[in-house]
């Protein structure tokens, strides 16, 4: 035991203060009394005399003593030394890097929690052991346990991760347990190279296995109905060459070898002459290689969903050829009330009675303007159309690939919106194209000039309005065909759509059927098949791209507790005696308050 | 501040309606009011008895001669005037308490004398100093000399040991068999108090024990380590100077000797027909008359 203050112990000096007032102190107070004679006769009506009542002279003494003392201890704040004993923080590495097989044929991962079960074979000398794992998110699986089953067993049940490592959220879990725990030891395990670490010990386990990773597929289209896939193929840590393979729809199309140098990416390119008969496409590499989570890629096309559409004009020829252009499903023509469910509709000159709640509406120069909107006239100044600058999804769906530099209004609607309304575009100081979205999840879009007084439906900028607009009243099924670990993927429903359903690489299944779909955290690496009604697609999940390279982390440090230093020598523990003395000097206070009462 | 007075009028106006309460036919002198064990002459009947010659023969009962054609002569009992004693405690244990208890000794033991001297009675003090019994006054029978007497009565001290034992037997005139001997005193003493008590009986004078107390001899309100004092110890080394803890089992062990003192002295007097009671010093003399006395039945 030592002392933070041995200072304190000065008040020892106290005791000898303490039985020096004993002794000098008179110790029977002179009473004069009529007479002594019953206080001589009540001798008979004493009762029998505890042994403890024998102290009863020393009592007071013996309980200022032992008060003097602990103050003295409490001022010396005392510590227990521990040399034997030892609070251990084990942070682990979760992401899919450590995955990587090594030459033992143990994952990192499990090499890992190998060396902490042999960390806490000392737990039964009074150890205690803290496991933090860094995946996707850090978590705490054993909390200060001395128990070597207990470790064993919680981290054969915490499997490594397919994301990345969520490091700093550790660190933070590791800073607060120090704060509690001065003294603590903190140990990381990571195949991530720490340049830079402070009051922390960092197990490497990164031994340089080889990896080869596929990252960074695209597919181009040529103009005669073919396309090529093209991929970054890196060898991490030496030189290699690798063969990698393409099959299509599930059968090998394609295989060639390609010589890498160490750390630097090449391409890998094949052509598939037919592109529209590719449901899906995979490029693999040769398995030989640590890490076998990003040794493979693949492809489904994203084809564009049919969209029934109502043409609502006087005049719908030029309207009608253009959306026909686009091949997008059935398109009807109506000069009267907007009846059934349409995916898009198209109102020129009119509003109908009824705006439709659901899919998209576009209302060209409408004879009446919709709830939110205020006509104020005519304006026949000339002016080029300009982007909002609002930023807004809308604006950014319904100007997707448009270029509105070279198209110009030469008379349009003078209108006032509410905040309701997006500006999606202006002429001059006026909008002139709005949108918001209804309370039941549709779009409307509005715009404030007749065609023919604008050079718009003269450029392709009018297809790709027609076409964004389709795309938001049918949008594409999944918003993302090649996704990584720790996304999340939105699954759309069109209104022809009941349900959809994924299947994820494990074989989970993952329903959506209400409203217009829904979103879902991507936890696995690998293929997806999803399932819309008749339609069958799907699309992949890779493992981030970082995983596969080797990392690095410029520093991970701790910040000592208060007192830390002083106390780490001997991983003292003078909490514990705070209280105990604390406790110590409360019961002797009772003690002595019960022994005043029962005396006077 | 000048002492108040040993008895004031008020005090003694309370006491015209009640007399000393005298059990047994005594003797006495001739020429009071107390009927005696004698045939006197009295109203009051008492006997009759043959007629002898030389007898008075106004004293024949002549309508009982018609009955039995005997002579008798109606007999009537004789009134004797009783002398009472009052012994005074003057131990230094008796000077204890606010106000004194020999104060207030002095204080019953003087209205004592007055419901004495008002039944016609003789009354005498005696102050029990050590193991000397000191006649205060001479006999008193009269209410001027009851006066005169009472400052005789104040200047008594008190100090010393008193051995009662020892000196109510040494008493210069304990009379027999004509009055009462009042006894006033603490009792807190190892002497023994009761052979005084058996040899005042043993003159076949009714007795009558008052014991006065301090209120803070009943509930001491003393605590910790102490050196006790005894007023009556004879120097430092007295076995009467002894150290004690007073805690609260002790106070409970000094209640209970209380409780027990108080009846054994009872508990002797009641064995002997001998009256008793306790007073405390915080009481009004007349009060304690009116209420320990009346209630053991030494006055009426």
């Amino acid at each position: 035991m030592s002392f933070q203050n041995p200072a304190g112990l000065w008040l020892l000096l106290g005791i000898p203060v303490l039985i020096a007032i004993w002794l000098i102190r008179p110790q029977h107070e002179n009473r004069r009394v009529s007479s002594s004679y019953i206080w001589r006769l009540s001798d008979r009506f004493m009762k029998r005399r505890l042994p403890i009542t024998l102290f009863e002279r020393w009592l007071v003494f013996v309980l200022q003593l032992l008060l003097v003392t602990c103050g003295a201890f409490l001022a010396a704040r005392p510590v227990l030394s521990r040399e034997n004993r030892a609070d251990y923080l084990v942070i682990l590495d979760a992401s899919a890097s450590m995955r990587t097989v090594t030459e033992s044929g143990l994952t990192r991962y499990e090499a890992a929690a190998e060396m902490i079960r042999n960390l806490a074979k000392e737990t039964g000398r009074g150890h205690t052991v803290t496991v933090i794992t860094a995946g996707e998110e850090a978590r705490t699986v054993v909390s200060e346990s001395s128990s070597r089953k207990e470790i064993s067993d919680a981290l054969a049940a915490t499997p490594c991760g397919w994301g990345t490592s969520a490091m700093s959220g550790a660190m933070t879990l590791a800073q607060l347990f120090c704060y509690e725990h001065p003294g603590a030891e903190v140990i990381v395990y990571t195949d991530q190279a720490v340049d830079e670490a402070d009051n922390l010990t960092v197990v490497s386990l990164d031994r340089g296995e080889w990896n080869a990773s596929l990252t960074g597929l695209s597919v181009t289209r040529d103009g005669e109905g073919g396309c090529t896939l093209e991929a970054d193929l890196t060898s991490w840590g030496r030189d290699a060459v690798i063969a990698v393979g393409l099959s299509v729809n599930g059968r090998l199309a394609e295989a060639a070898n390609t010589s890498c140098a160490a750390d630097t990416p090449v391409k890998v390119s094949f052509s598939v002459p037919d592109a529209d008969k590719i449901a899906w496409a995979a490029l693999r590499i040769e398995p030989g290689d640590a890490l076998d989570a990003d040794n493979q890629i693949a492809y489904f096309p994203d084809n564009e969903r049919p969209c029934d559409t109502l043409l609502v004009s006087e005049a719908p020829l030029y309207l009608e050829t253009a959306l026909r252009a686009l091949d997008r499903g059935r398109i009807r023509l109506s000069d009267g009330p907007v009846e059934g469910d349409f995916d898009l509709v198209l109102c020129d000159g009119s509003v109908p009675d009824e705006i439709p709640a659901a899919g998209a509406v576009l209302l060209i120069n409408p004879d009446r303007m919709p709830e939110g909107i205020e006509a104020a006239g005519v304006s026949e100044e000339a002016a080029g159309l300009v982007a909002s600058a609002a930023d807004s999804g809308m604006k950014e769906k319904l100007l997707r690939l448009m270029k509105l530099g070279n198209i110009s209004v030469a008379k349009h609607i003078s209108a006032e919106a509410s905040d309701r309304w997006i500006t999606v575009c202006s002429a001059g100081s006026e909008p002139v194209l709005l949108a918001r979205t209804t309370e039941e999840g549709g779009t409307l879009a509005v715009l404030l000039f007749d065609l023919h007084d604008s050079n718009l439906p003269l450029t392709t900028d009018f297809v790709y309005l027609m076409r964004n607009l389709m795309n938001i009243a049918v949008p594409s099924l999944l918003e993302l065909r090649l996704t990584e670990v720790g996304q999340s993927q939105r699954v759309n429903l069109s209104p022809n759509t009941a349900s959809v359903s994924v299947t994820a690489p494990d074989g989970t299944v993952s329903l959506f059927e209400d409203g217009d779909g829904g979103t879902m955290k991507i936890v696995l690496p690998g293929v997806y098949t999803v399932e819309a009604g008749e339609e069958e697609t799907g699309f992949f999940a890779s493992i981030p791209k970082g995983e596969s390279a080797p990392q690095s982390i410029s520093s991970l440090s701790l910040i000592p507790a208060e007192g830390t230093e002083e106390e780490t020598p001997e991983n003292a523990e003078s909490g514990m005696w705070r209280i105990v003395a604390a406790v110590m000097l409360i019961l002797l206070l009772c003690e002595w308050g019960i022994w005043v009462y029962e005396q006077f | 501040m000048a002492e108040e007075r040993l008895i004031d009028d008020g005090t003694v106006a309370l006491l015209e309606s009640r007399d000393l309460n005298i059990r047994s036919l005594m003797e006495g002198l001739f020429g009071g009011n107390r009927r005696s064990a004698y045939y006197g002459s009295s109203m009051e009947f008492a006997d009759y008895r043959p007629y002898l010659p030389g007898d008075d023969p106004r004293r024949i009962d002549w309508n009982l001669y018609g009955r039995t054609d005997r002579l008798y002569l109606k007999l009537f009992t004789d009134e004797r005037r009783q002398h009472h004693r009052i012994y005074i405690d003057g131990s230094a244990s008796m000077g204890w308490g606010k106000p004194e208890k020999h104060r207030t000794a002095l204080k019953i033991a003087a209205l004592l004398g007055y419901l004495a001297v008002s039944g016609s009675d003789r009354v005498s003090w005696y102050a029990l100093e050590k193991d000397a019994c000191r006649r205060v006054t001479e006999a008193v029978s009269t209410r001027e000399n009851w006066v005169l007497a009472l400052e005789r009565l104040e200047a008594l001290k008190c100090g010393g040991d008193t051995k009662m034992d020892v000196s109510v037997p040494r008493c210069p005139d304990p009379g027999f068999r004509d009055g009462i001997s009042f006894l006033i005193s603490d009792f807190l003493t190892d002497r023994d108090w009761k052979s005084a008590v058996e040899w005042l009986l043993g003159r076949e004078r009714e007795v009558c024990l008052i014991r006065v107390l301090s209120p803070d001899e009943t509930v001491p309100e003393l605590r910790g380590k102490l050196r006790f004092r005894d007023t009556e110890a004879e120097g430092e080394d007295d076995e009467r100077n002894f150290r004690m803890q007073i805690g609260r089992q002790r106070l409970r062990a000094y209640a209970e000797a209380c409780l027990w003192l108080e009846n054994d002295i009872r508990s002797f007097c009641e064995a002997r027909r001998v009256r008793f009671f306790t007073c405390l010093t915080d009481e009004p003399a007349a009060r304690i008359l009116f209420d320990g006395a009346i209630r053991s039945e030494m006055i009426r």
